[in-house]
């Protein structure tokens, strides 16, 4: 009989599956004309009726774009990264996809990850065209630390939509939840609203979110110039999704299997 | 190590449901060796697809322990995931907008597939399910029947040692049904250990080696295929027609045929006879049996699957016992 | 999808929703354009709110035929379908107006705006037309695109184009093109007859061109399940498969 797997081999074999469940989920996101419509239209809308109903000088632009890009990140996540569970459940797929040879949580990552890669690719080419459109005049100040940003701002959330996916999974009404959590974070983001306009006992919660910490590096990025505080403090909180997300997951799927409602819808 | 593909003992599993709990299995019991094929039977209810859930690690068990090739089904998941490939019957279970190819691809990926001779693994899968026409389509344009033979072919894809089949010949047509049955039986050549659940007897028949049937949350019978045929206690059944009096047995004769049923109406009589076991003699002693009467006509049909386990569930009935899970409060 | 949901669950999904999107649009015409666009806003946010929101709801009742393959039922049917159509979608546009009460006060009440809030009330008659127009717009739209997966799309995108170019938060006049589509919605008209009426101005005129989008609207619908019921005889997929 064959001896325990060597770790290269088991990197390299989780590795594949993180890579095809990506592409996977990129693919069938291929078949959802919606999640297309949601992630392209929405930053179009935000960023003209922002722009147009004043126009911002060069330095506010950037701000506003950044800022744009980023709440119409979160309302993709919650129905592209944050839905993968959910779809796996009205599918039935869900119990494969947790009992394969891998850890169910690299097929997770990875299935965010394409859908992250999705709408994020949705948002910029969106928002690239509606700034051009609009003549915004938004200058790329340090180009090596937006792409730095971009980075960051795929892994923190394909790790949100990970993290929203399994909270989802808790609920039989996903859907609901998907539609319902929209608005707070537009509202208590800080992202276009920002921190400073909420009410004192309400500041925190802008804290918590990865995304407003990106933000504020991207804008920095596109000014004055890069500051390594807001991206630690984003990657930390990415990293703190992550380990939750991983334990809820792990949690779910042990409740799911001793309950016998793996399959269920 | 053992040397039993599949070894059961004691297995329990008790759900939980509003009003009480429902105890799908009780104490099962059972082995299946290497490279051998076990045909589970049971009424619906009778715990089936629980048990091939709980050894595929879909599910726990609340007592007893399963082990696949030795690795235990709670504990030793990784290996037993890469050594199991399972099919659940039911059309759920696919992604809908993606291409049978590309669930194909994805599942065997997770089963454990490597990179490398991927593509042409997928290609011989789809093409020896009949799917290689069709496997560029999305999965939502595609028949019942369609469906079953992709989950077939993803549940095969990682040539697994030992393969759960519950229901694998459901949806399917008969032409179909056929085409698995020869696909299971050339698992067998390659040394495959499989437990087949299915309601087509004829599947049983022709794949199994040995039967076990689940009743009452326990193995109610765990016999090979030959045995499991003798369980009725006749092997085939002859319908006479005639006129005038209707034969009547006497005591020798009645040691080898059992009156199944008589009907006389209008002065035409039917008579079903039971023969406990088919030979040479056999037309002799039916001559003797029928000699005094006018007869019309003679079929004989011999014993099919489903008379025995029709036989054996009415008989397990009679005991008491459903083979359903039963509800306690 | 929702129209399976139990009623409960939607509004308590339905109302934060409603408040925090008006919340939204407020605060953020005030960040992006000043003080003096707060109010401004807030009048565009409860109309978004009225309709993306809460009359949106109203296509759960031709998609709910498509879900559970219930048209071919309607079509049997001995009353005309589109009787049928329209009359399930007064539920939920009562209920989503109710809704829409609750979740204006409740805002107004947040963003300390009660006093606008106040002054509204004489025209929800126009907030009323809005509504209905959205949604037979609504329900037009997604009963011509029924039988394609493109479906679902409809009532987003005619969200979204409310929201864009129905003077909600962009005040008129600013982008021709965005003037242009919006002048043949529902809501914008009936946005500027509210706003003018706020400022004392005369506003019959919009109002009554509201009214005519709210017809030409319904007679869209009329013709989107003229067609699709013919359709559905002639090829005989009711389930839109
Ligand atoms: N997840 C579950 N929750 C509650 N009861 C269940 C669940 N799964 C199966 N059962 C019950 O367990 C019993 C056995 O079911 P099953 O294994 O599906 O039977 P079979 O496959 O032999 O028809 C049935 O009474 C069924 O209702
Ligand atoms: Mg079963």
């Amino acid at each position: 009989m064959t001896g325990p797997p060597l770790l290269g081999d088991r990197l390299r074999g989780a590795a594949w599956t993180f890579l095809t469940a990506a592409r996977t989920e990129q693919r069938s996101m291929r078949g959802n004309p919606l999640l297309l419509v949601n992630a392209g239209f929405l930053p179009v809308v935000l960023l003209v009726i922002a722009v147009e109903a004043q126009r911002p000088p060069a330095d506010r632009a950037a701000q506003i774009v950044t800022s744009v890009m980023l709440t119409a990140l979160w309302g993709s996540t919650v129905w592209t990264s944050g839905g993968v569970l959910r779809r796996e459940r009205t599918y039935g797929t869900l119990a494969r996809c947790v009992c394969g040879v891998e850890s169910p949580t690299v097929v997770l990552f990875g299935k965010s990850l394409g859908a992250t890669l999705y709408g994020v690719g949705t948002i910029l080419v969106a928002t690239v065209a509606t700034v051009l459109a609009l003549r915004l005049p938004v200058a790329l100040a340090h180009p090596f630390w937006l792409a730095v940003g971009l980075l960051v701002v795929v892994v923190s959330a394909t790790t949100l939509g990970a993290l929203l996916s399994c909270l989802f999974l808790l609920t039989r009404n996903g859907l609901l939840w998907s539609g319902a959590l929209m608005y707070p974070v537009f509202v208590l983001g800080g992202l276009l609203i920002p921190q400073d306009v909420l009410p004192v006992w309400l500041r925190w919660v802008p804290q918590l979110l990865s995304l407003r910490w990106i933000n504020e590096f991207l804008s920095d990025a596109a000014g004055p110039g890069p500051s390594a505080t807001p991206l630690a403090v984003a990657v930390a909180l990415t990293v703190a999704y992550g380990v939750v997300a991983t334990r809820t997951y792990r949690w779910s799927i042990d409740k799911a299997r001793q309950r016998g409602s793996l399959d269920h819808a | 190590m053992s040397g039993a593909a599949i070894e059961v003992e004691g297995l329990g599993r008790t759900f939980k449901v509003r009003g009480g709990d429902v105890v799908a299995l009780k104490d099962v019991n059972l082995t299946v060796g290497q490279g051998e094929i076990v045909g589970l039977l049971g009424s619906n209810g009778a715990g089936k697809t629980t048990l091939t859930k709980i050894l595929a690690t879909l599910l726990l068990p609340t007592g007893g322990t399963a082990r696949v090739l030795g690795h235990d089904v709670t504990s030793d998941l990784r290996e037993v995931r890469r050594l199991t490939g399972v099919v659940l019957g039911g059309e759920r279970g696919l992604y809908a907008k993606l291409t049978g190819r590309e669930n194909l691809r994805f599942f065997a990926v997770l089963a454990g597939v490597g990179r490398r001779g991927l593509v042409d693994r997928l290609e011989a899968a789809l093409d020896h399910v009949g799917l290689a026409d069709v496997a560029d389509r999305a999965v939502e344009t595609y028949s019942k029947g369609m469906r079953q033979r992709l989950h077939l072919a993803i549940g095969m894809i990682n040539e697994p040692p030992v393969l759960l089949l519950d229901e694998p010949t459901v949806g399917l047509d008969p032409v179909e049904a056929e085409r698995l049955r020869q696909d299971v039986a050339v698992l067998r050549s390659r040394g495959t250990s499989v437990l087949l659940t299915s309601h087509l007897l004829l599947d049983i028949e022709r794949l199994a080696d040995r039967v076990v049937i689940l009743a009452d949350g326990e193995v109610a019978a765990d016999v090979e295929v030959a045995e499991f045929a003798k369980l009725a206690g006749y092997t085939a059944i002859v319908t006479v027609r005639g006129t005038g009096c209707p034969p009547v047995l006497d005591g020798a004769q009645a040691s080898r045929f059992a009156v199944d049923d008589l009907t006389e109406a209008s002065g035409l009589w039917t008579l079903r006879l039971r023969v406990r076991d088919w030979s040479v003699e056999s037309f002799g002693h039916l001559g003797a049996v029928l000699g005094g009467a006018t007869i019309l006509g003679v079929d004989v049909a011999p014993l099919r699957l489903e008379d025995v386990y029709s036989h054996v569930a009415a008989q397990l009935a009679a005991n008491g016992r459903t083979g359903v899970g039963e509800v306690r409060p | 999808m929702s129209a399976t949901l139990p009623p409960a669950a939607s509004i308590f999904a339905t109302l934060p929703k409603g408040v925090l999107q008006i919340v939204f649009f407020t605060v953020l015409g005030g960040v992006v354009a000043g003080q003096d666009h707060r109010q401004f806003a807030f009048v565009g946010g409860l109309v978004l709110a009225l309709t993306t929101t809460n009359t949106v709801n109203v296509i759960n009742v031709p998609f709910g035929d498509k879900y559970f393959s219930t048209f071919w039922r309607i079509r049997h049917g001995d009353v005309p379908v589109a009787v049928v159509l329209y009359a399930r979608a007064v539920p939920y546009l009562a209920v989503g107006f109710g809704l829409f009460l609750a979740e204006a006060a409740i805002a107004a009440a947040v963003l300390g705006m009660t006093d606008v809030a106040l002054r509204l009330l004489p025209w929800l008659p126009v907030f009323a037309l809005m509504a209905c127009g959205y949604a037979l717009l609504g329900i037009a739209a997604a009963t011509a695109t029924i039988a394609k997966r493109a479906d679902v799309l409809a009532p987003n995108i005619l969200g979204y184009l409310t929201m864009l170019c129905a003077g909600a938060f962009l005040p008129p006049g600013r982008v021709g093109w965005i003037d242009a589509i919006g002048s043949v919605l529902p809501v914008r008209h009936g946005l500027a007859a509210v706003r003018a009426g706020l400022d004392g101005r005369p506003w019959l005129t919009e109002a009554v061109l509201e009214l005519v989008i709210c017809l030409a609207s319904a007679a869209l619908g009329l013709l989107a399940v003229a067609v699709q019921t013919r359709r559905a005889a002639r090829h005989g997929h009711d389930d839109f498969a």
